[in-house]
Order: C-alpha cells, then sequence, then structure tokens
C-alpha cells in the first residue's frame, strides 16, 4: 500500500504541517476565550445580574433616580473623562405595569428635574444579542450643547426591567447603538435569592 | 544628475545587487510616515493613538481619519522590510566569511545604537521622556533577539511569527504587577502600549512587532540568492498575497470578533477601517502587510523600466536605502524647533492648515532627498565605522 504522505512531496509536507500547527493553536484559543470580555471593556457582576460596559466608565451608584443597588432594583451610572466624553448607566426595578416604556418615562422624568431633556423618540422594538428590547432615542441639552442619547430597555426572566442608557456628544447613533448592543448582549440575570 | 549615481547605488556595500522594489516599497511609506509627523506636529485635528487598550478617540471628520489611516501601512511595512533586510544582510555577511559570534555582536550593537537613538534623538522630537518605548526602540530590541534567534530554522521563526501575531490579542499580562513601576513598564514594553503613566510610556510593544519582523525575515531568507529573472516571477504572488490579505481585512472587520481589538460599531467607512494600532491587531495587519504586499508587487513591475531610478521613484528608492537616516532627519526637520529643555506632551506654538501642511510635507520630502543622496555619498567615502549604524 502506498503511504499518503509518500505522494506528498516534503515541501508541500512541511507546509501543510505548520498551517495545521497554526490552525489548531489559533483554533483552540479562539475557543478557550470565547466568553472573555471585548478588550475596552469591563465586566460588571453583582446583584443578580452581570453585564459589560466601557472601560473608561467608572461606575457609581445611586446617581440618576437614587436607589442603592439591590436585586430588585437599583441604578449606576459611569462616565469618562476626555474629548469624546461617555455616560452611560443601567436601572433595573420589579416591572411595573406599564411595562418596559413606564420605566423608560420614569427615569426621563426623574432626570428632568436636573437635565434639560429633549427630543424624546418613540420606543421602537429590535433585538440585541438575542433579547427583545425597546430602544428609545433622546437628547441632553449640556452648556447649550446638544449631546444625543439612546436608551433599551428589556424584561428579564424573572420579572425585572433592566433599562441600559448610554450618551456621548460627537458620536454617531450607530456608536451609541452599538454599545448598548454590546451592553444589553452581555446582560445576564440570576434567578432571586432564596430567603434563609 | 540622478542616473550617475544610479549605478553607484544600486549595489550594497559588499557589492551584491539590491533588492530595490524593497528600497520602493520602504521609500513610500517613508514619504507617507513624513506625513503623518509633519501632521502630528502642526495640524490641531491630527490624532493618533488608535487602539490603545481598545479605545477609539474620535476624528473631526472623515478627512481628518483618512489622513492618519494612510499613515498605518508605515510602521508594519517598515519593521517587516527590516526583518527581510536583516535577513540577507546576515546572509552575505556569513557568505563572506564572517563568523556566526561575530554577527551576533553587530546585531546587539546595532539594536543598542537604536535605543540609544530612540532615546537621544527620537523621543526628545516628539516631546516624550528618553524612557518612551517608540518604533526605533521596539526594532533595536527585535534586532537583540534576532541576534539569537536567527540561529532558529526559518520555519520556526515564520510559524512562531503567525502564532503570535494570530494570538497575541489573548496575551493577559495581569500576572505582572502594575505597581512598582518596573511592572507597568515591562507590561508597555511587552505588549499593553500606554501613555497612561509618565515617564513609563510607549506605542510599539516587542511582542506582536518582534512576530512582524519574523515574517519579514522569513521572505528575506527567502529571496536570498534568487536570481533577477526568479524575482520577477514573484510580483504575481505578491500581487495576489496582498489581495488576498485586504479580503481578509474584510471578513475579519465583518465577523466584528476574533481579530478586532477596537470592534467595528456601525458601518460608515471610518468604523469598517477604524482598527488598532497599538497593540497591532490582526485587521490593522491584514490590511497594512496586504497594502505592502501590493507595494513590493508594483516595485518589481517597475524596477526594470528605464525611469525607475529617476523622478519620484528615484527619489523614493533613495529614501528606502536610508531608511534610519531619514527617520532621523525628518523628525527634526518637520519639528521645525529645539528640542524642549524637559520633555512634556508637545503642543506646537501655532497650527498649520491643511494646504500649508502638505507643501511643507512636499518642501520637506525634497530637501530629504537631497540630504539621502549627500548621505550616501558619505557613507561610500566612510563606510566605516559608525555610519554603518545608521
Amino acid at each position: 500500500m502506498i503511504h499518503m504522505a509518500a505522494l506528498i512531496s516534503p515541501r508541500y509536507r512541511d507546509a501543510a504541517i505548520m498551517l495545521v500547527v497554526v490552525v489548531a493553536v489559533t483554533g483552540f484559543n479562539i475557543w478557550l476565550h470565547r466568553g472573555d470580555t471585548p478588550v475596552g471593556y469591563q465586566l460588571y457582576s453583582a446583584n443578580g445580574f452581570s453585564f459589560i460596559y466601557p472601560r473608561e466608565c467608572t461606575l457609581r451608584e445611586a446617581v440618576v433616580i437614587f436607589r442603592y443597588p439591590s436585586y430588585w432594583l437599583g441604578d449606576m451610572q459611569g462616565e469618562s473623562s476626555g474629548e469624546a466624553a461617555t455616560v452611560m448607566g443601567v436601572v433595573w426595578e420589579v416591572e411595573q405595569a406599564g411595562g418596559v416604556p413606564a420605566t423608560m418615562d420614569e427615569i426621563i422624568d426623574v432626570a428632568s428635574d436636573y437635565y434639560h431633556i429633549t427630543g424624546v423618540g418613540f420606543d421602537t422594538a429590535t433585538t440585541f444579542g438575542g433579547k427583545q428590547v425597546s430602544v428609545r432615542g433622546f437628547n441632553v441639552i449640556v452648556n447649550d450643547v446638544s449631546v444625543p442619547g439612546l436608551m433599551a430597555g428589556w424584561v428579564s426572566p424573572e420579572g425585572r426591567v433592566f433599562v441600559i442608557y448610554c450618551l456621548s456628544p460627537g458620536r454617531g447613533d450607530d456608536w451609541l447603538t452599538f454599545q448598548l448592543s454590546r451592553m444589553m448582549g452581555s446582560l445576564k440575570t440570576e434567578p432571586p435569592p432564596k430567603p434563609r | 544628475m540622478a542616473s550617475s549615481g544610479v549605478q553607484e547605488t544600486v549595489k550594497t556595500a559588499t557589492g551584491a545587487p539590491r533588492l530595490e522594489f524593497i528600497d520602493f516599497a520602504r521609500g513610500i511609506v517613508m514619504a507617507i510616515m513624513a506625513w503623518d509627523h509633519v501632521s502630528g506636529f502642526w495640524n490641531q485635528y491630527h490624532h493618533g493613538g488608535e487602539g490603545i487598550l481598545g479605545r477609539a478617540p474620535p476624528f473631526v471628520d472623515t478627512t481628518w481619519f483618512l489622513l492618519r489611516f494612510v499613515s498605518h501601512y508605515c510602521a508594519p511595512t517598515f519593521i517587516f522590510l527590516a526583518g527581510t533586510v536583516l535577513a540577507i544582510s546576515v546572509k552575505r555577511r556569513l557568505e563572506k566569511g564572517e563568523n556566526q559570534m561575530s554577527v551576533t555582536l553587530h546585531l546587539i550593537k546595532r539594536g543598542l545604537v537604536l535605543l540609544f537613538l530612540e532615546a537621544a534623538l527620537v523621543s526628545p522630537a516628539f516631546g516624550n521622556p528618553w524612557t518612551y518605548f517608540g518604533v526605533i526602540a521596539c526594532i533595536g530590541v527585535c534586532l537583540i533577539i534576532f541576534s539569537l534567534a536567527r540561529r532558529l530554522p526559518t520555519k520556526v521563526i515564520l510559524v512562531l511569527s503567525l502564532l503570535i501575531i494570530l494570538n497575541h490579542s489573548f496575551l493577559d499580562l495581569s500576572f505582572i504587577p502594575t505597581r512598582p513601576n518596573w511592572g507597568w513598564y515591562l507590561r508597555v514594553i511587552l505588549h499593553e502600549p500606554s501613555f497612561d503613566r509618565w515617564p513609563y510610556v510607549g506605542l510599539y510593544p516587542i511582542i506582536p512587532w518582534v512576530a512582524v519582523m519574523g515574517l519579514g525575515w522569513s521572505l528575506g531568507n527567502y529571496l536570498s540568492g534568487k536570481s533577477a529573472e526568479e524575482i520577477k516571477g514573484l510580483k504575481r504572488p505578491f500581487a495576489l498575497t496582498g489581495v488576498a490579505s485586504i479580503a481578509a481585512f474584510i471578513v475579519v472587520r465583518w465577523l466584528n470578533g476574533y481579530g478586532n481589538l477596537v470592534a467595528r460599531m456601525g458601518n460608515t467607512l471610518v468604523d469598517w477601517l477604524y482598527v488598532s494600532k497599538y497593540p497591532p491587531d490582526l485587521a490593522f495587519l491584514l490590511w497594512t502587510l496586504g497594502g505592502m504586499c501590493l507595494m513590493l508587487a508594483l516595485g518589481i513591475h517597475i524596477q526594470g523600466r528605464e525611469w525607475f531610478h529617476g523622478g519620484l521613484s528615484g527619489m523614493l528608492l533613495s529614501f528606502g536605502r536610508n531608511p534610519l537616516f531619514f527617520y532621523l532627519v525628518h523628525l527634526w526637520l518637520y519639528r521645525a524647533q529645539p528640542p524642549d529643555f524637559y520633555p512634556r506632551a508637545y503642543v506646537p506654538p501655532f497650527y498649520l492648515g491643511l494646504p500649508e501642511t502638505l507643501l511643507f510635507w512636499a518642501v520637506g520630502l525634497v530637501v530629504l532627498w537631497r540630504l539621502c543622496l549627500w548621505y550616501e555619498k558619505l557613507k561610500r567615502q566612510y563606510p566605516k565605522p559608525i555610519l554603518q549604524y545608521i
């Protein structure tokens, strides 16, 4: 029987071996790191949920609607400094009668006490990372400059509404949508803690 | 005028014919690099720093983005072809009868000279501290690595280089503490470019770039000893490799996962082309090395032409033959100011508009061309000892 290797010239055999080594090692690495936090983001994990958010934003608790985080409700906001400052935040609470739009309305109402918010758009349904979400655009006036923002809301299986929002001056809707899709897409929730 | 110098310059100091298509490709990127630096020195809307820790600073508009983006070819081509030329020159030295130890010592000395030049001449030009780890320092360290690594079989170097390029984004250096400062600096130098902790700053980490040099080294070994006819036959493979590489770039950006240290955040031209240079991700290297292959193919295509050594291509060839001299001189020519007494983030005394900057760039290239020709003459007159390192 003629061995297959004998039919292949040494030149091509070496190239084939090299290719197999490179593809195998790289493929293994891609598989091994498939769940890693992407570069430029960090992971938040507490209060029964986790999600990734832009690395340069430092999260602070109870900033927007003054709810210190617990499993059932809370709010956090992160800001980056620099010429393209990004503001992002997450608000969560038990689902109300009005569902996601009610929570979004509530956030805008409370924030309107402190900021000039204009151009609140209609809700549109879309999918981020397999989640059916409602997305709403708005603008915040800062120093006479209109900063575009976008928020997305989703109801988790355990009955919590999560709204994630993002604002950045000088960035387009694409950028905001991308950030929201990354953050919302990465959101994972856990069942409520059992009473001891 | 140019042609009288041509016959003298197409041979190396050892008398071996030069692979001029390499000089041509290198000359193109040197000229583009000059644009990037003159723009960096004098334009308000010029940006750098793409990809540091995944960050993507915004550009004022698409024009300014593209004016910066075009310069992405420079560092990969510069470092890749440094590896190619290194392999060829090492082979020639050994063929001339130089022993292995002497070649190793030569490379170490050359690497140390580059580290010194980065600290003494390059860093001050950018307003950086002497500890700044830039492209020249990176090449210097790579030369020192190759003073030993060159003894490995080319196939091993090729496989290791490919593995590093395809996998370095998974590298986790968190086991190195960032306090004290040496730990931070080590991470900056190895794989995590940063300007966050002055003066421990750098943009060209060794790990990905030594692999780019390794690819170039492999090509150099492949090219060594090839006849002019065989080189001519490489035009098509270079062109195909370039096109395939750019096609792979499109696939990697489209998939928007593996190979992208800066994710594509939308579908505009800027979103597609905004890739990580610091450190160079796979998308960045596919685009830039693909472009370099096309430049090499073009170089092979035109290198036999009558006009090749004159005019614009003659100018590019003179840049490509003297890359380090060009690099050192162009920085100070375009900075056009004395060094700061204390290193600080560079701020020009005033900003230039785009047309003025383009004019400054073009005039500067002509000056640099004459200086390169003069320097070549000087090198021929005094081939040893110090000029051989620059």
